[in-house]
């Protein structure tokens, strides 16, 4: 556990106008980008520190998310503060279950843990990427509730 | 012979036609000189004859000759003379000659010898006797002396009558009658008045020779002369009598009635008698009664065989004199009667030349005013009439009786003279003469008899004096009427019928009294025949009743008159209650379809004459105009001669006009006009040429000229609107008539006869050029706000459109229009119009301006748009419009142009004009309301431009500083007030339901969601449970402003509630409402066509949550869900990351009641498995058992439990808990023992032993000396019998029930312990096998895995008494001993007293909580039944160790378990409807199976008291423990700090149960209850957020 990480500014959407409902357009096409699944994700929360997303933690950046709409496919790579840290798991939980939410079924979710970040990276990755195991880990009830827990202040709507 | 018949003839002759003038002088006779020379001749021949004969010669020559008696002749008499006689005779003749005629004896000339001869002769004849005479004559000097004298007298005129009488003193003295009665004959020459003499003209001596002769009166042979004296004498008489000459006239007069024999008196004499009594009752009035004589048997003796006619007038002139003074008694009336009675009926042919002049009638009359005359007569007269009709002699005397019936009524009253039998009689009579008489004319006669007798006696009803008896003999006569007549209806034969009807008729027109009396039956009557009448012999009887109305109806007519006669006779007419019904029978023919042909035109023609006569007196108007109607409708065609038809249009035309003229009937306009407009559209009419149609035009003009007259005259009366407007349509329907002939539209066709336009013009231009300018010159706004405006100038505008077209361009068309715009748009100021012209202006173009009028060319398209303009321009926005009138002139005008001209109008009134002004501060108002009118006027024609401006409006409402614009425009679309203007009577072109297509729902919702929308919240929340229905109803509309409107609502709501506002009810509503809110909120969310409802939507669904309980939204998780896996792919973001958020779970909230707490988890109490505990195993049944959430009711100790999913893992979930109780229980029970007895430390089992010996012999029943027989079960009976909390659902009442018995139960539960194996739920075979739930415990226990220790139960933990309640823990409490008891005595069978085994049978109190209301287990489908009986079934043989009874251990087989098990203390029986269906449906399928189910069922199925299946013969297994409620408000506070902490609930639950302190078992079970619950919640099931 990283009692002391190193906390970054939320950055704001840059390239994206925020525009009120009264101005936005019915016919204007809004396509699914990575910026968006990352406005989807940002929002979580750490689960060893509750104040703070993961986006603060710098756990998740723009850049590591990555998606196709036309192929139904996101990837998002998660960086765990510390190569050692024992929440990267349910780190990955929360994104998956987060996204799994949050994307119609079409998409293939893929979070894995940026290359070279934690020492245990293939056996997480791997354990990411099995449904039953994840399944298994959400029928767990204490998980379930860490989970939850992370996942309940990540809610924003914009 | 010979000679003296021809004498007696020439002397009849002379009498028969003489009267006492001179013959020459007056008679024309033929041949007067043949006559005389006839007399001459038998004169010389027979002279001495005339005295046989009683003829007076002298009186003959007197008339034979007269004044042309000359002396020649009487020289040829007298010559021819021989005898004595003779030359008397001559001398007489002479005498009489000289004092009749004047002739004077002197101038005989050289004959003096005669003339002094003949006068002393006459003195000698006058006074001196025969024999003198005859030889004393000549020779006697004295005489002669006294002659000269007497002659000299003569020639000085100073002879008085007194010399005269002392002359003839002698005579009228003598003894010989002759010669008295020369005597007296001198007298009376000499007398009253004779031209020898000087008239007696004193007083006195009148009176002395009345005297004279009075006393004279009984000498038979002079009376003759003594009445012509007399009357000569009385005649004379004049001015007022002295007291002698009274009473010598007195005398007189008497003395004739009571001495002469008058008839034997000669015809003149008799006439001079009844001359004198004329003379002295009418002129005199001499006081006759005065005498002592009888006046009247008197007169009857004097009248009594009179014959000659002038005699018999006099008589009978003179007898009401004579009875009014004479008659009064009784007695004499018959005699007095009798003598001209018998004249009656009185038959009197004058001769041919007559000269007298009485004629038949005189002496009728005369006749019947003499029977008539008093009223002591009545009788007589009245028996006289009725047997004189009822003798049925000749028609004269029929009519004559008639008369005298009549007579009688009118002289002395109904009542008076006919009294109540002579009613009878009379009508007896009467009718008798109308049915059976012959004589057409006695019918009519007696019709009129019983009319006249009718009226008065009706009269006599509305005297009020006499009203006692007059009504009573109208009565007598209408009821015996009424009676007959009813009998005449139903009499087959028609002429009968109809002559007794015609009694019916008499009555009618009678009196309107009598007319009531038989109206109404009578026309019942008639119509029930009408409406009766069907197939061949209906016709005639139809007919015939049908006449009989219109007869009846026509006799009406004459009442009519007679109550126009009689002011206070007016009124109502008779007939007006009944017309209506009149009507409706007549109208009835019509329709009737048993007739055709000729036979229904014949009814239908009656009918119809019916009608026409009804119309006049029918009341109501309406009926008057259905009437019309129904004459107007069915004449035409009714008529098929030409000629009849005319004629009864005639008619019709002419009685209208009569009406309207005279009776200023109402309908009378209305009927007439309509004939007209019949006339003049009738094609057959007009086949009659242009004569007709002229005449017919005529009785137009003269219409609208006396309906004009008649305005003016209205006009000067109150009340006119009414009348007014009837006129107008009267008018209005003769110019449309001429319209329409005009233009050929009339079936007639006409148009194009020039001839027939030119009229048509002409006709237009009367009323172009005078009736309408005067009509609307006559007009006033004052009359027109009265009524309703449009309506009452709907005519005149018709009228006016009628004229303009048919005068087109020519005819009054230009002054007619002028004369509207000069009148009523010429100050077009700046002040505009007055609203009296507006007014006028909105009428005529409202209704006068038609849409597709012909006459509206370019030019007045044009007048009608300036006008607008003009009225647009003059109107000053900044204030109201008075009386809408502009607004609904340019509505009217927009709804009704089309094309070029409505666009250039809409152009002008809406875009340039109205639309720069609504937004202004200052116009906006009214400015609004015009748009709105014309908003309305364009959606009513379902013009698009409607469209238009409702949607400015309906912009309006988005911005709140103008949302009141919009809530004017709706209002005025809106409201229905208006909606009578914007009409079809005003030519509105209005679609059929415009007003339902446009406002519909959606429209409504959609004006309510946009007002609301500006309101602030927080007035809106306070009628939130009134609105939030509504807006979710809005979320439906298709619009899409709606439903954004209504999102942000909603949001609004959503937003206050879910902030803590404890006053706010929109929670509740909002979850009442939650299933369609949800719903309406998915179904926006894929609204496609608008991002914002989209995300509005999702904003609220979000936030639904929060402001609901979370059980209430838990069930829509999976809803929503799924719903939202679209939304996730919208393809707006903002759309998708609002429904991510509402798609995770984290948003669906957290549950807002937790029923449990953890307090000591982790206590591991069974040993289920190898390694599981209970915790595991509640695991894995937690997902059946989703909530379970307790509540305090309104009644403080209801257990609530919701949401319960009943399955076989809940079934599992409850026995474990029900062994785990059970072991506590045991556990418990230990130290239950031990406080018992104090030296044991730890629990006994001796309980459990016993039970499971009792297992080992269940079949063996309790053996009889068993400790517990005489006593309620023991502790360790009932726990034995605990199969747990099941089904407790809600609960307002808790009852104890009893379980099924042991062994019962044991074999449910070992089948279930297999089942359990079989699902690998239990590892231990051999353990479980075949034992009750209880088997559990000796395990658990044995593997001291349970203490009581870890149960951590102790009685301070409840606040109890350790020392005193701890015995009861579980031991019998002693109160439920004492309820137990108390059940028993009160049960319906004494338990002590019961046999054997029964008491054998008893299975103890068995606690088991059930409400009454709850369902057992939820029907769950085949599948789970089958999933949950599965088991039982498989282990079915041992089904049969249940069989139970006392009887078991005989030799009585084992009873299998059917659908009722009567062997047992139980009947199972699957009583609940659910159950009821499965099984049923169970039995269908599984019918092998029936008996295993049937037994599953009956465990799943708890017994409830109130199934009185449940109760065995005797009804001993029943009982019903009482509960008592703790006092209330105690209760209540304990509950109210008991919420949320279970262990309290279920104290105060079990304090409510049993209404003690917490000390029974039932408390301890549900202690330990919570304390499993505390394991379940402990798990991390629990623990989390974890709801997915």
């Amino acid at each position: 556990m990283n009692a002391n990480p190193v906390v970054f500014e939320r950055r704001e959407e840059e390239g994206r106008q925020k525009k009120s409902l009264e101005e936005e357009e019915e016919d204007v096409i809004d396509a699914q980008d990575a910026a968006e699944i990352f406005d989807l994700i940002r929002d979580i929360k750490d689960p060893e520190h509750e104040d703070l997303t993961l986006e603060q933690l710098n756990v998740l950046q723009e850049g590591n998310v990555t998606m196709d709409e036309e192929k139904g496919y996101v990837h998002v790579y998660f960086t765990p503060t510390v190569p050692h840290c024992s929440a990267s798991t349910l780190i990955g939980l929360c994104i998956r279950l987060k996204l799994m939410q949050s994307l119609p079924p079409r998409y293939k979710i893929d979070v894995k843990i940026t290359p070279g970040t934690h020492l245990q990276e293939q056996q997480v990755n791997k354990q990411l990427a099995d449904k039953e195991r994840v399944a298994a880990a959400l029928e767990n009830k204490s998980l379930l509730d860490v989970v939850h827990k992370c996942l309940m202040e990540g809610n924003r709507i914009s | 012979m010979l000679m003296i018949l021809a004498l007696q003839v020439f002397a009849l002759l002379l009498a028969s036609n003489v009267s006492h003038q001179p013959l020459g002088a007056t008679a024309p006779w033929s041949d007067t000189a043949h006559i005389r020379r006839l007399f001459d001749q038998s004169y010389n021949q027979y002279d001495h004859q005339y005295d046989v004969l009683s003829i007076d010669p002298l009186d003959v020559i007197n008339r034979v000759y007269g004044t042309d008696l000359t002396h020649a002749q009487l020289q040829i008499v007298s010559k021819s003379k021989k005898s004595t006689a003779s030359y008397w005779d001559t001398l007489k003749m002479c005498s009489f000659a000289e004092m009749s005629h004047g002739v004077d004896g002197i101038a005989f000339g050289g004959q003096g010898f005669l003339g002094i001869n003949s006068f002393a002769a006459s003195m000698q004849f006058a006074c001196g006797d025969g024999n003198t005479l005859a030889h004393g004559g000549v020779e006697g000097t004295d005489r002669r002396i006294l002659f000269a004298d007497c002659r000299a007298e003569v020639r000085r005129k100073s002879l008085t009558i007194l010399r005269v009488v002392e002359q003839a003193q002698s005579a009228l003295t003598n003894e010989n009658n002759e010669v008295r009665n020369r005597g007296i004959m001198v007298t009376v020459a000499c007398g009253p008045n004779l031209t020898l003499t000087r008239p007696v003209s004193d007083p006195q001596s009148k009176s002395s020779l009345i005297q004279f002769y009075g006393d004279r009166l009984q000498d038979e042979p002079c009376v003759k002369e003594v009445l012509r004296g007399l009357k000569l004498l009385i005649e004379s008489l004049d001015g007022p009598l002295s007291d002698d000459l009274r009473r010598a006239a007195t005398h007189a007069v008497v003395g004739v009635l009571k001495y002469v024999h008058v008839q034997s008196l000669a015809l003149s004499d008799r006439h001079k008698a009844f001359g004198l009594v004329e003379e002295a009752l009418g002129r005199l009035e001499l006081p006759l009664s005065e005498q002592d004589v009888d006046v009247l048997e008197c007169w009857v003796q004097c009248m009594n065989g009179e014959r000659d006619p002038r005699n018999l007038l006099l008589c009978f002139r003179l007898i009401p004199r004579i009875a009014a003074k004479f008659l009064t008694n009784k007695d004499k009336a018959e005699d007095f009667f009798n003598v001209f009675s018998c004249y009656f009926p009185i038959t009197f042919t004058p001769p041919p030349d007559d000269k007298v002049g009485i004629s038949a009638d005189m002496l009728r009359e005369a006749l019947l005013e003499c029977m008539t005359c008093h009223f002591l007569l009545i009788p007589f007269s009245l028996d006289l009439a009725l047997s004189k009709l009822a003798e049925a002699e000749s028609t004269g005397c029929r009519l004559d009786s008639l008369d005298l019936l009549a007579t009688l009524a009118t002289k002395h009253g109904v009542q008076g003279s006919l009294g109540h039998d002579g009613c009878q009689q009379v009508w007896s009579s009467l009718r008798l003469q109308i049915v059976d008489s012959s004589e057409q004319e006695v019918q009519e006669r007696a019709r009129s008899c019983l009319r006249h007798i009718l009226r008065i006696a009706a009269e006599e009803v509305g005297d009020e004096r006499q009203e006692a008896t007059g009504s009573s003999c109208l009565h007598t006569i209408m009821k015996t009427l009424k009676m007959q007549t009813t009998v005449d209806l139903k009499t087959p034969q028609e002429l009968r019928s109809r002559k007794g009807l015609s009694t019916v008729l008499c009555a009618v027109s009678a009196h309107p009294v009598s007319a009531k009396f038989v109206l109404h039956d009578s026309l019942y009557a008639l119509r029930d025949i009408v409406l009766a009448s069907g197939g061949e012999s209906g016709f005639a009887r139809m007919y015939a009743a049908l006449q009989v109305i219109h007869e009846i109806l026509l006799s009406s007519r004459s009442l009519w008159m007679y109550m126009k006669g009689r002011p206070a006779a007016g009124g109502k007419h008779p007939l007006s209650e009944v017309s209506k019904d009149t009507f409706d029978t007549l109208t009835s023919v019509f329709v009737h379809d048993s007739f055709a042909g000729e036979e229904s035109s014949k009814l239908k023609q009656t009918s119809l004459q019916s009608i026409c006569e009804l119309i006049p007196v029918m009341g109501g108007e309406d009926d008057v105009r259905r009437a019309f109607d129904m004459l107007v409708g069915e004449f035409v065609a009714l008529c098929r001669s030409q000629d009849e038809r005319l004629v009864s249009i005639k008619r019709l035309v002419s009685s209208c006009l009569a009406m309207m003229e005279e009776e200023d009937h109402p309908a009378a306009i209305s009927t007439l006009s309509g004939f007209t407009a019949l006339c003049l559209n009738d094609d057959a009419l007009w086949g009659h040429g242009l004569e007709v149609l002229r005449s017919s035009f005529a009785v137009s003009v003269r219409v609208a000229r006396a309906a004009l007259d008649i305005l003016l005259e209205a006009r000067r009366r109150e009340g006119v609107a009414g009348r007014q407007k009837l006129i107008f349509q009267g008018l209005l329907s003769v110019i449309d008539a001429v319209r329409l002939r005009h233009n050929g539209v009339s079936p007639g066709g006409g148009g194009d006869d020039v001839a027939v336009k030119e009229e048509c013009v002409s006709i237009g231009s009367l009323f172009a050029t005078k009736i309408v300018p005067e009509l609307v010159a006559d007009l006033s706004c004052d009359q027109l706000q009265s009524s309703s405006f449009a309506g009452c100038f709907e005519p005149l505008a018709g009228m006016i459109r009628a004229t303009l077209e048919l005068v087109g361009e020519g005819g009054g068309s230009k002054e007619l229009v002028s004369l509207l715009l000069d009148k009523y748009s010429t100050p077009i100021a700046p002040s505009g119009f007055s609203c009296e012209q507006l007014k006028i202006i909105q009428s005529v173009f409202m209704s006068a301006v038609h849409a597709d009028l012909r006459f509206l060319d370019e030019s007045k398209r044009g007048f009608v748009r300036n006008l607008a303009a003009s009225l647009l321009d003059g109107f000053d926005f900044s204030q109201e419009d008075p009386g809408d009138c502009r607004k609904s002139i340019v509505a009217s005008v927009m709804n009704k142009l089309d094309g070029e001209v409505f666009e250039s109008m809409y152009q002008f009134i809406v875009e340039q004009t109205l639309l720069p002004k609504v937004k202004e501060e200052k116009f906006a108002w009214s400015a609004n309301q015009f748009l709105a009118w014309i908003a309305k006027a364009l959606v009513c024609r379902g013009h698009p431009k409607g469209q238009v401006i409702v949607e400015i409006f309906r912009g309006y409402l988005t911005e709140s500083n103008e949302a009141k614009y919009g809530v004017i425009g709706y209002q005025v679309l809106g409201s229905r007030d208006l909606d009578k203007d914007f009409s079809k009577q005003n030519h509105f072109i209005c679609k059929p339901l415009w007003r339902q297509r446009f406002f519909s729902q959606e429209f409504f919702l959609m004006a309510l969601v946009h007002l609301l929308h500006g309101t602030p919240v927080e007035a809106v929340a306070l009628e939130a449970p009134r609105v939030i229905p509504l807006l979710v109803q809005a979320l439906n509309c298709p619009a899409k402003e709606t439903k954004v409107a209504a999102l942000e609502l909603l949001f609004s709501f959503i937003d206050q509630d879910s902030k803590p506002n404890p006053g706010s009810d929109s929670t509740s509503f909002m979850e009442g409402q939650l299933s369609t809110l949800i719903q309406a909120l998915l179904d926006c969310s894929s609204f496609s066509e608008s991002l914002i409802v989209r995300c509005r939507a999702l904003d609220c669904l979000s936030r639904v949550p929060k402001i609901a309980s979370y059980h209430k939204v838990y069930p829509f998780r999976t809803q929503v869900t799924r719903a939202l896996g679209k939304v996730l792919s919208d393809h707006k973001r903002c759309v998708r990351l609002r429904g991510a958020n509402c798609r995770s779970p984290q948003s669906h909230g957290r549950p807002s009641l937790v029923s449990v707490v953890v307090t000591e988890p982790g206590v591991e109490m069974l040993r289920l498995g190898k390694d599981r505990s209970i915790s595991d195993y509640l695991e894995r049944v937690k997902d059946r058992r989703e909530l379970i959430s307790r509540k305090f009711g309104s009644d403080g100790h209801e257990v609530k439990v919701e949401q319960i999913r009943s399955s076989m893992r809940y079934r599992e979930f409850e026995m474990t808990k029900l062994r785990y109780q059970h072991n506590v229980a045991s556990a418990l029970r230990k130290d239950d023992k031990e406080s018992r007895q104090p030296s044991s430390g730890r629990a006994d089992f001796s309980s459990l032993r016993y039970h499971r010996e009792r297992r080992i012999s269940s079949h063996h029943p309790p053996s009889s000396s068993s400790p517990s027989r005489d006593l309620p079960p023991s502790t360790d009976q009932i726990r034995d019998r605990v199969v747990g909390l099941r089904n407790v659902g809600h609960s307002s009442s808790l009852s104890l029930y009893f379980s099924a018995r042991d062994s019962e139960w044991k074999g449910r539960n070992s089948r279930f312990m297999q089942y359990m194996e079989s699902k690998h739920m239990l590892s231990d075979r051999g353990v479980h096998r075949n034992t009750s739930p209880d088997m559990f415990l000796p395990d658990s226990l044995r593997d001291d895995l349970v203490s009581v220790r870890d149960l951590s139960i102790f009685p301070d933990e409840f606040q109890i008494n350790k020392a005193s309640q701890a015995e009861d823990y579980f031991t019998t409490s002693s109160r439920l001993s004492e309820e137990a008891r108390s059940v028993f005595n009160k049960s319906p069978t004494d338990f002590d007293r019961s046999p054997r085994h029964v008491r054998d049978r008893w299975p103890g109190p068995l606690l088991r909580f059930r409400s009454k209301s709850a369902e057992p287990a939820p029907f769950l489908g085949q599948a789970a039944r089958q999933e949950l009986y599965e088991p039982f079934r498989k282990t079915s043989q041992t089904s049969h160790d249940a069989t139970y009874g006392p009887r078991a251990e005989s030799l009585a087989p084992p009873i299998p378990i059917k659908g009722r098990r009567h062997a047992g203390s139980y009947k199972y029986i699957l009583t609940h409807s659910q159950s009821s269906a499965a099984r049923m449906k169970l039995t269908h399928e599984q019918g092998p199976r029936l008996n295993d189910l049937n037994l599953a069922m009956a465990s799943e199925c708890s017994y409830s008291m109130e199934d009185a299946d449940a109760t065995d013969a005797s009804g001993v297994g029943k009982i019903k423990v009482a509960i008592v409620k703790k006092d209330e408000g105690e209760e209540n506070q304990q509950l109210q700090s008991a919420v949320g902490r279970d262990e309290e609930m279920a104290l105060e639950r079990s304090q409510s149960v049993l209404g003690g302190p917490p000390s029974s078992p039932q408390f301890l079970l549900d202690s330990l209850w919570h304390r499993l619950c505390r394991e379940i919640v402990g798990s991390p099931f629990f623990t989390g957020s974890g709801w997915n």
